[in-house]
Formats: C-alpha cells, sequence, structure tokens
C-alpha cells in the first residue's frame, strides 16, 4: 500500500508547549482518515503545519514522496494538498459563485496584462472558470446561492461553500478542520453524505472532527492523537475499544 | 432582465461616464474650470491605481505621492536638462517607477497594517527629501523650470481644451483596464487576499506576487499621472509631492468608498475641487474642509458611493412599501 502523506517525527513547539512531539502519522490515498484527540491534543496545530501555514520544529512531512516542510502553502496548493478552517475563512465580501472561482486560481494562468487586456484565450478561460464553479455549486447543492454574498449565508451552507471552494483546486489530499463544528444533526448528515461523494471523486479525505457520531459513521481509518502524540490507530472499531484512547479521553480511571 | 444585467456592469457605467465626459467641455467653457477638471482627471488615474491597492487587495501606501512625484520629475528633468520628448520621458518614468516599486514592494509588503504604513510613509519621505536635495537636478525646494510643454507624435497639446482630451483619453484607458482586471482571475486573487491571506494562499494564490503586482501596477498608474502633470503646469516643486498629499490620495480613495472605480474618481473630484470652492470661507478654508471629511465618514462611513448606494436602497425600499400598503388588502 503506497502512502500518500507521511509526517515523520514532526514536532511543534510554542515556547515550552509541546503542541505536536515527534508524531509519525500515514494517510492512505482513497481512503477518509479522522484524526482525533482530546481538546488541545495538537489536532489543528498538525493542520497548521502540514498546509504550510505555520513552521514546523523538527520532522518532516512527505506528501507524494517529497517533502514539503517549509514550503509557503500556495506552493503546496498547487501540489495538490489543501484544506477547509475550523474557524470559516471564507471571502466573505465576494459572492458565493466568486469564492469558488477564486479556488479555480491553479487551474487557470491569466495574470495582471493578459486580464487587462482581455486577451482571447483569456475570456474562454474565464467562461470555462464559471462554469466549472457553476457545477461545483450544484455538487455541493448551493446552486442556488451563487449571487448571494458568501458572508451573508446561514452558517452551514458557509462551511459547505468552504468545501466547494477547496474542491475547485482539483485536490489529491483534502484537509476538511472539525467540518461539523456547528452543524445541526440534519447538516451533519448531509455533510457526511458529501464527504462520501468526495471521496468517490478519487480525493483523500483528512479530517479533525469532534463529533464522534460522524467520525465512526464515515472514516476507514482513525487516528488518535493527545498531547501532540500518536496514542492510537486504526479502523473506527479498533480505535474505539483502545484503552489509550479510553484512558486519554476518560482521564485515569 | 438582460438589461438590468447590463446595467448593472461595470462596462455600462464606463461607457456613460466616457460620452458625459467627452460631453462636459461643451457645457463648461471657463477655462479655470476647465483646468481644475484636467487635475481632477490627474489624480484620478492616482487613486484609481490606489483604490486596486487599498480597497481591493487591502494594503495601505502611505507613500502613493513618491511614485506621482518620479512620474513628474523623471520626465521633467530629462526634458528640462536634455529637451527629451515628453513620450520618451514617459517610457522613461514608467520603467523606473516600475523597478523602484518592485524592488521596494518585496520586503514593504511582507508588513501589515500599521507596520506597512510606517514603510511605505518612510519610503515617501525618502523620495521627497531626494526631490528636495539634488538641486543640481532637480531645482531643489524652489522647483524645476524649463519642462517642455506637451506635445506627442508632433501634436502639441498646447489649450486646455486639448489637454483635456488628453487626461481623459489616460483616464479612460486607466478605468477601462482596471475594470479589466478586477473582474478577473487576478482582480478575484486581490479581493481574496483582502478577505483572508491564509485561505486566498491554500487555495494556491502566491500572495506576495499578487501583492507586489498590484503595488507596482498602481506605482505605475501614479507615475503615468505625474507624467501628465510635469508637462501640463511645466513647473514642478517637491511641494506638490509631500507626505500630505500622500494622505490626501488615500483620502480621496476612503471618501469615495473603497474597492469602488466610481468612488475613487468621486473621491478624487471631490477633494480636488472643494478646497476651490471653499475659497469663499476664506481664513476658515481647511477647517469647513475638515468639517465636511468628518461629517462625510459619520454619516456615510463606507464613503460617498456606498453610502449614496444604501441610500439610494432605503428610499427604493420605502417607496415599495407604500405603494404596496395603497393597494387594498384582499
Amino acid at each position: 500500500m503506497s502512502i500518500l502523506l507521511k509526517t515523520v517525527g514532526l514536532s511543534k513547539h510554542f515556547g515550552g508547549v509541546r503542541a505536536l512531539d515527534v508524531l509519525d502519522m500515514d494517510v492512505i490515498p482513497g481512503a477518509i482518515q479522522s484524526v482525533i484527540g482530546p481538546n488541545g491534543a495538537g489536532k489543528t496545530t498538525l493542520f497548521n503545519v502540514i498546509s504550510g501555514v505555520l513552521a514546523a520544529s523538527d520532522g518532516d512531512v512527505l506528501f507524494k514522496g517529497q517533502s514539503i516542510l517549509g514550503r509557503s502553502p500556495d506552493r503546496i496548493a498547487s501540489l495538490g494538498l489543501t484544506r477547509t478552517f475550523q474557524n470559516l475563512q471564507l471571502f466573505s465580501e465576494m459572492t458565493v459563485l466568486e469564492n469558488v472561482m477564486v479556488g479555480m486560481h491553479l487551474r487557470s494562468t491569466g495574470g495582471f496584462f493578459a486580464s487587462a487586456m482581455k486577451l482571447p484565450w483569456v475570456l474562454r478561460e474565464e467562461k470555462r472558470i464559471r462554469t466549472r464553479a457553476h457545477e461545483l455549486l450544484e455538487f455541493v447543492g448551493l446552486e442556488d446561492n451563487d449571487n448571494n454574498i458568501a458572508g451573508s449565508l446561514p452558517f452551514g451552507r458557509q462551511r459547505i461553500l468552504e468545501l466547494a471552494r477547496s474542491l475547485a483546486t482539483e485536490p489529491t489530499l483534502l484537509m476538511l478542520d472539525e467540518p461539523a463544528a456547528g452543524l445541526n444533526s440534519r447538516e451533519t448528515q448531509d455533510l457526511a453524505d458529501l464527504i462520501g461523494r468526495i471521496r468517490e471523486l478519487d480525493i483523500t479525505v483528512l479530517l479533525v472532527e469532534h463529533d464522534m457520531d460522524l467520525v465512526m459513521e464515515i472514516s476507514d481509518r482513525v487516528t488518535v492523537i493527545d498531547q501532540g502524540k500518536k496514542i492510537a490507530e486504526g479502523d473506527p472499531e479498533e480505535v474505539r475499544n483502545d484503552e489509550r484512547v479510553l484512558k486519554a479521553y476518560l482521564g485515569e480511571e | 432582465m438582460r438589461y438590468l444585467h447590463l446595467m448593472k456592469s461595470s462596462y455600462f457605467g464606463f461607457l456613460i461616464f466616457g460620452i458625459t465626459a467627452l460631453a462636459l467641455p461643451s457645457i463648461i467653457t471657463n477655462d479655470y474650470y476647465l483646468n481644475v477638471l484636467i487635475i481632477i482627471g490627474i489624480h484620478s488615474i492616482i487613486a484609481i491605481g490606489l483604490d486596486m491597492l487599498l480597497g481591493y487587495a487591502g494594503q495601505i501606501s502611505l507613500g502613493h505621492a513618491a511614485f506621482y512625484g518620479l512620474g513628474a520629475y523623471i520626465s521633467g528633468i530629462f526634458s528640462a536638462h536634455l529637451h527629451w520628448p515628453p513620450l520618451a520621458g514617459l517610457v522613461l518614468s514608467l520603467f523606473s517607477v516600475a523597478i523602484l516599486a518592485f524592488i521596494i514592494g518585496i520586503p514593504t509588503l511582507k508588513l501589515e497594517g500599521h507596520y506597512l504604513a510606517m514603510a511605505t510613509l518612510g519610503m515617501g519621505i525618502i523620495v521627497f527629501i531626494f526631490f528636495q536635495e539634488l538641486d543640481f537636478l532637480t531645482g531643489g525646494p524652489s522647483g524645476l523650470v524649463g519642462i517642455d510643454s506637451m506635445s506627442l507624435l508632433g501634436y502639441a497639446f498646447d489649450s486646455d481644451m486639448s489637454y483635456y482630451y488628453l487626461v481623459l483619453g489616460f483616464l479612460l484607458a486607466t478605468l477601462l483596464l482596471s475594470i479589466n482586471v478586477i473582474n478577473s482571475r487576478v482582480g478575484r486573487a486581490l479581493r481574496a487576499i483582502h478577505g483572508s491571506e491564509v485561505a486566498a494562499s491554500v487555495l494556491g494564490v502566491n500572495i506576495s506576487r499578487y501583492k507586489v503586482g498590484v503595488f507596482v501596477l498602481s506605482a505605475l498608474y501614479a507615475a503615468t499621472a505625474g507624467w501628465l502633470y510635469t508637462h501640463y503646469i511645466t513647473f514642478i516643486s517637491p511641494s506638490s509631492f509631500g507626505f500630505m498629499f500622500s494622505v490626501k490620495l488615500v483620502i480621496m480613495v476612503v471618501i469615495g468608498s473603497l474597492g469602488s472605480l466610481w468612488g475613487a474618481i468621486f473621491g478624487a473630484a471631490l477633494l480636488t475641487s472643494l478646497p476651490e470652492i471653499l475659497v469663499v470661507f476664506e481664513n476658515y478654508e481647511t477647517t469647513v474642509f475638515g468639517l465636511i471629511l468628518m461629517l462625510v465618514m459619520i454619516f456615510m462611513p463606507r464613503g460617498f458611493l456606498r453610502g449614496l448606494e444604501d441610500l439610494l436602497g432605503k428610499l427604493f425600499r420605502s417607496m415599495k412599501q407604500d405603494a404596496q400598503s395603497e393597494v387594498p388588502g384582499p
């Protein structure tokens, strides 16, 4: 089995706090893999380091076999790795459609000069971007909101929009940081369906999530971290019964 | 529906603006007013560029007067000392300003907020000092005289009327290019950077490239405006390109409405013409000027254009409600 993403001895220290402490983790292509752990376990830090938003203190991150540590987020994105954010990072003043169109940035090339001159190929490209963005909105079920201002959408739809926007980059690996946070149970179920359909597009999904029902329902593989260390890994059933996991969540005894 | 879409597009606005501006001199025949309009046009070109930087990409510059001044001085110096034709001066100005803005932009635009403001402010002051101290080139504080008036490809723009159309041509070109950029992949990237840098970067937008790109573009607009100014007035002194003018440019963009090119033009028109109108207040001119700016920002915090939009929207809605309430119930 080949490995899509691999962290090797990954560490991140904030002053004296070891948010990530020599973490080794593998992500297998084609799977839905979840990272769980108690609050402050280092899950979001892990995402920030992998996506290039934060620099690591030590260790390495390999994506498709090459080290991506120290690269800027946009270069990592161009290799096929993108993410969403726990606290939404929409372009809230732009329309829903425009948000997704920004996601097509890597799939288009028009620069300052060509855009200013409206060269014919730029117009064709613009049309292609627009069509594709509409398709993606339809895929996630936001096709009726295309002209709304992103910030005016209800919270649940904003989360879905962020997902559609990252899908537009056509990633190999999509990292979702607590996609169900703030969603009601019905929206969470829709999200679970959507993540399933994303996997069918041959996109590997790595998610951090607190909603255990969701994690257990959709994950093929679960990695548990606590205090920056991996304490368990396996299919949902194995992890659920792991002693160390129970201890981490419920405390000693 | 189709017409509504057309009317909302920026190009419709461009058409209306272009026609109005072309027709304006047939109404305004007074040379003094024409002169004010020319200066408004020149300022509008800078404001449009600054709005792309500040309103769209969200990056402040308190040093744009320096690029305006460089455009003016570079062409002015070569014209006054060596009698280079203005067109050659323009090419040289744009070339030098592009390189300078690029070199300054790379380290500066890594900074954010107040720090970026301070850095660009510093740049503006340094350039200003050069204008003042290199007197063998610039004429020092007393100014540079002997600049040739504008002539392009053998045509001399020696009347105010012809100069008005020259400036208008440059303004319309700038405006059209800017509208195109804003409604493109590049424009979306710039607005995305403004909205959330971290989100833009994980979607593959090279943040520093776009920031530097729009910085250089706005500097080029300012340099073009400086070139138009220098060959119009044919005399320049450092005081026109100091810190206060940089601040005035930012005020133009903010008061017009950030992220609206029409707002930038409106702001340029307001800030350029208001002092001329306020002359009637004599000693209290500056006070009244400040008061007006304060009132606009208090009652229209999103700038004049958006403020007007909000106002019209409210009016429209209340009219609709009135119309509905007049209809007898079922």
